[in-house]
């Protein structure tokens, strides 16, 4: 045989290898150079530029697997608009889909989706804003796109992490107040009464290590252990002032007292440093939870759960959140959906029409939703429908009153402080060291971040 | 040289290894599908256990289901038009850069040595402006042809050195039976390449089977999703049906590697090269 292709191709190796190093290069460049410009209208009569209108016009929505009956209900209840409904992943689990597809249909001038549901509550600190002198995303919804009562009629706060600069931006789907879940029949057997400040709550701690080892009173295993008890003490680690302005100071008192406290419980074993949501926690603590301070949605994920502790009913009681001694109770949120209608809508009435159902309606909001629902009427026919179960031991009014309680000096910015504590936090707690020692270590990464995602930090 | 010791099994380390190695690579698809027979409850209280009772459940919703057979419709739509356009685009272009001396063709190589420095995710800006200005959002086309782009380059480089080693001779030898040079292509080249055409088919397959970036940005339309964008209906706010979805990737995974299975002995044939001389 003769010379070969291989023997052939070094010679002109260097040759492709440069050509296509400079294509490479062109063509990257080329990729940042995209985009189109979208025709804003400035006649809009919401507050801001809208384009022509038409009210036959078919309205796409976006939802996760679980919103799937309010599209139903809606369509139920509303056969004459014209729905067209695709199912994404709701932007969960740090997926951020719901931002980067509405980045790129900003840089296409077309596609978005008319009404979007996210699992996230903090899309409003991106989606009121501009991005590439694109309109934002987000339509304003106070300027008479959703009337007044309606805005009004939702729980006091609920609406914070869509408002930003005053204006509204989504409307909330349902509240994950931090409440204080307590199994009753075992605070009865061991004589304990429910605690009613954080102080009371750190004696029962040391109590239950003593008299009753094995047992807890709560987890810091979960990326969102800051929301549970910082938030709830006001520590201010998370004071978004503005759309790129935040507020971190962790080394205040408020952060030091429920730092002191979680020290005294993780040594004591009664606070553990498990995941809820992990089978060593199912394994280990199944009927051992005495307390716990956690979100509204833990009854369902991890109480009245069989795949999880699975407590039978009439034991599962619920308290107000805790308040440090000589202050008002406060507490703090773990999630919670928000609906957002896009500015860019030809049908903004239908789209407005169906962001109002679906987070007012009895028909989903009552009889479907599987959370507590941010709208204060449909909220206390939830719980009524709830406590009709007859599985708690207690009524369920302070969950009610925990929604109104979310204390409003930790904001919903870009960046996600569950990613920095799970990062920054938990393998240092894992690894013995105490919270307060960590709270500058907590403080600096959360700047970091902050400052990553063009925030002015203060 | 190395010579034999009468043990005729060979080295019982080398078994461990290849014992080991196997492990690692099946592993994780035996835990998929055994996972696919639990309950949530199951994997929650034992990740690693067995499934006690099997549960059947999980794999019938998923066979029962509309969604996921439209889904496994257009899943082979893009992935047989995407290996068809590969192959054939493939073969053409390193036939061409294999067999003659042009001027410009160390550029047009590397062309295609780019394309395979160059990432999809960097490209999908552009590349769904360019979809969308083509009217083929939310459509399979739209899928298809940014594939075939994007399996071009490693089919070419794969190809080009394979089809180099056709010796001239038989191009000349066909030349004197009167055979032109689109003749010999088709005569001599596609038969003598089938086992390189095979391999570069198997990698386009197996790579728009998989494909979930691009579906996932250019198909917003529920009725266009193929397979990968399936598995995000069993994820929702606070939890995730994991058994579902076990049983989802499992049944998923059929087509693809019933296609690799019927044509991976080919595999090595087609990276040995064509003709040994």
């Amino acid at each position: 045989m003769g010379e070969t292709a291989i023997s052939r191709r070094p010679r002109r190796l260097s040759g492709a290898v440069r050509g296509a190093g400079i294509l490479a290069v062109a063509l990257t460049m080329a990729a940042c150079n995209g985009g189109g410009g979208t025709g804003d209208n400035p006649s809009g009569s919401y507050g801001f530029p809208q384009v022509a209108q038409d009210d036959k016009a078919e309205i796409t929505v976006w939802v996760d697997a679980d919103r799937a009956g309010a599209v139903e209900a809606f369509k139920k209840a509303n056969p004459a608009v014209p729905v067209k409904v695709v199912s994404y992943d709701g932007s969960a689990n740090g997926s951020n889909s719901f931002r980067t597809k509405m980045q790129l249909f900003d840089r296409a001038g077309s596609g978005w989706p008319d009404v979007v549901f996210s699992t996230q509550n903090n899309d409003a600190a991106w989606a009121s804003q501009k991005t590439g002198g694109k309109q934002a995303f987000a339509a304003v919804l106070g300027g008479g796109l959703v009337p007044k009562a309606t805005l009004d009629g939702f729980t006091p706060g609920s609406l914070n992490p869509c408002t930003v600069e005053g204006k509204v931006y989504c409307l909330r789907n349902d509240l994950a107040q931090a409440v204080l879940w307590y199994n009753k029949t075992l605070l009865d057997r061991f004589g304990y009464a429910v605690p009613a400040t954080w102080q009371d709550y750190q004696a029962l701690g040391e109590k239950v290590a003593r008299e009753h080892p094995g047992y807890i009173v709560g987890t810091v295993g979960d990326a969102w252990t800051p929301e549970v008890y910082f938030w709830a003490s006001k520590c201010q680690a998370n004071g978004i002032t503005g759309p790129k302005s935040v507020t971190v100071s962790t080394g205040s008192t408020e952060c030091k007292r429920a730092a002191t406290m979680l020290d005294t419980l993780i040594k004591n074993g009664t606070t553990p440093n498990i995941s809820v949501f992990t089978p060593e926690f199912v394994k280990k603590y199944a009927g051992k939870v005495l307390l716990m301070p956690g979100p509204a949605w833990y009854a369902g994920a991890i109480f009245n759960n069989p795949q999880s502790l699975n407590v039978p009913k009439g034991q599962l009681g619920v308290a107000a959140p805790p308040a440090w001694q000589g202050e008002t109770a406060v507490t703090g949120n773990v999630g919670g959906g928000t609906w957002f209608i896009s500015s860019h809508s030809k049908n903004l009435k239908a789209a407005a029409t169906f962001a109002e159902f679906v987070t007012t309606a009895d028909d989903y909001q009552v009889n479907v939703a599987p959370g507590y629902p941010a709208f204060a009427a449909a909220g206390d026919k939830w719980i009524k429908k709830q406590e009709s179960s007859g599985y708690y031991a207690t009524d369920l009014r302070p969950v009610v009153k925990a929604g109104t309680e979310i204390w409003d000096g930790w904001g919903s910015g870009i960046f996600s402080q569950e990613a920095i504590w799970a990062k920054t936090m938990t393998p240092a707690i894992a690894g013995g060291k105490s919270l307060v020692d960590l709270l500058p270590e907590w403080e600096t990464a959360i700047k970091n971040q902050a400052q990553v995602n063009g925030y002015t930090v203060k | 040289m190395a010579t034999r010791t009468g043990n005729r099994w060979g080295s019982p380390i080398v078994y461990l290894a290849a014992l080991l190695l196997i492990g690692v690579m099946l592993g994780p698809v035996v835990y998929i599908i055994v996972g696919g027979f639990r309950t949530n409850s199951q994997i929650t209280v034992d990740p690693a256990g067995w499934p006690d009772p099997w549960q059947i459940g999980n794999y019938l919703d998923v066979l029962r289901s509309d969604t996921f057979w439209r889904q496994v419709g257009n899943s082979t739509i893009v992935a047989v038009a995407t290996t068809a356009g590969v192959v054939a685009l493939g073969v053409m272009a390193s036939f061409v850069l294999a067999q003659y001396t042009f001027r410009g063709r160390g550029a047009m190589y590397a062309l295609f040595a780019a394309g395979l420095m160059f990432p999809a995710t960097v490209a999908i800006t552009p590349l769904y402006i360019l979809i969308k200005d083509l009217g083929l959002v939310n459509t399979l086309p739209g899928i298809i042809l940014p594939q075939i782009a994007f399996g071009l380059p490693t089919t070419v480089i794969i190809l080009v050195p394979f089809l180099r080693a056709i010796p001239k001779d038989i191009e000349e030898a066909t030349a004197i039976d009167g055979c032109s040079r689109l003749g010999f292509f088709w005569r001599m080249v596609l038969p003598l390449s089938v086992p390189g055409l095979i391999t570069v088919a198997i990698l386009a397959f197996i790579g728009s089977w998989n494909s979930y970036l691009l579906p996932l940005f250019v198909l917003n339309n529920q009725e266009s999703f193929t397979l990968p964008l399936g598995v995000q209906a069993f994820s929702s706010q606070y939890s995730v049906d994991t058994a579902k979805v076990l049983a989802f990737t499992s049944l998923s995974m059929i087509p693809a590697l019933v296609f690799f299975s019927l044509f991976e002995r080919r595999i090595v044939g087609g990276l040995t090269g064509a003709v040994k001389g």
